[in-house]
């Protein structure tokens, strides 16, 4: 098979079995890409993940720019990303054609009013988990602090809010090399 | 037109500068629909609900969601590309030179506080979230239904046993609740 739609149909599988994101993708990257295909090492992949715990976007994007560009330079990053997002704009895409119609109907309001209590409990999941290796001393925790207080207490936008997180981050833990996490 | 270069512009600035994966995105969504009025915030706990409960990463899945709801088909297919474009442009440039830049002292420096940031930005969506799901402003009253099954839920995400269980399960459990227990305010 043509390497380029390899990739981009590996990427795609990954994509369309993974449910949760985030963290939950990495055994399967592991799985497929390491130990499957061969693509990349185990290092490869700890690097990328690091990288992609301190660089903007969805990490199984990361990813899969990052295999391909190994793999297959520009196009090979662009044939994996695009590999990565097709499962869910189709899947979404249906769901939500579906479901509108049925949005005030009743049965449909008391499951979204199920669904939204069970939400609350994942967000705060995904913040405890975060928490846990994002927050490792005092400094980090007064930045956490302020930002969630600025970001519930004033309509300063969450990107001033990032912006000033960096700047604080240049002040505060330069000069402490590799020790801050 | 407007609307879905708007959509694109706001993708793409989100992809920019949320960290820390899917959820990430979520304080920006909530700014975005503050700002817009494209969606509510009772619109947002839903879409978050489908994105867990389908395959696929959560951040994807809500710029699907969020760009059909604003503009169809088309925007549910610029909206993700937009979130997208920013991260498949910076690891193309740091590919190379991916395994040194973890030494990096200033790259190091921005991103141990960036990430904090970042985790404070989701607690302050989890708390208005909270806030809205238990004290809807419509009904006036408590929703002491909904807050027992957050507990519920809550308990099961953090036992070890019960928490390996597939995330849908969970959803599955609470819409059911939702139906059984009529959880709408």
């Amino acid at each position: 098979m043509h390497k380029n739609l390899d990739l981009f149909l590996t990427m795609a599988k990954i994509s369309a079995t993974c449910f949760g994101g985030g963290y939950a993708i990495i055994p399967l990257l592991q799985r497929e890409l390491v130990e499957n295909k061969g693509w990349i090492s185990s290092e490869d992949l700890t690097d990328m993940f690091s990288i992609s715990q301190c660089t903007p976007g969805v990490i199984s994007v990361n990813a899969a720019t990052f295999v391909g560009t190994r793999l297959g330079g520009f196009t090979g990053a662009l044939c994996a990303t695009l590999g990565v997002i097709t499962p869910p704009i189709a899947i979404i895409s249906l769901v939500a054609a579906f479901l509108w119609p049925y949005l005030s109907n009743p049965w449909v309001q008391h499951a979204l009013a199920g669904l939204q209590a069970c939400v609350c409990a994942l967000i705060l999941l995904s913040v405890v988990q975060l928490f846990r290796s994002g927050v490792p001393n005092i400094p980090s925790f007064c930045i956490f602090l302020a930002a969630g207080l600025l970001s519930v207490f004033t309509s300063v936008s969450p990107i001033f809010l990032v912006i000033g997180a960096a700047l604080c981050g240049l002040l505060l833990f330069r000069g402490r090399g590799g020790d801050v996490s | 037109m407007m609307t879905l270069l708007r959509l694109a512009v706001e993708f793409f600035i989100i992809g920019l500068f949320s960290v820390g994966g899917g959820m990430a995105t979520v304080p920006f969504l909530m700014s975005l629909s503050e700002r817009s009025g494209w969606f509510s915030l009772q619109n947002l706990t839903s879409m978050i609900a489908i994105s867990e409960a389908t395959p696929g990463p959560i951040g994807i899945n809500m710029a699907t969601y969020v760009g059909y709801h604003v503009y169809g088909l088309l925007g549910a297919v610029i909206a993700p590309v937009a979130l997208t474009i920013p991260a498949f442009l910076i690891i193309l440039l740091l590919a190379k030179i991916i395994a040194r830049l973890r030494g990096n002292a200033r790259f190091e420096a921005i991103f141990a506080a960036v990430r904090p940031a970042s985790i404070g930005l989701i607690s302050a969506v989890l708390l208005q979230l909270s806030i809205t799901t238990f004290f809807p402003q419509a009904s006036g009253s408590v929703q002491w239904k909904s807050m027992l099954l957050f507990l519920v839920i809550a308990a099961g995400l953090f036992t070890p046993k019960v928490k390996r269980l597939p995330i849908p399960v969970f959803l599955l459990f609470s819409a059911l609740c939702g139906i059984l227990f009529q959880l709408a305010p």
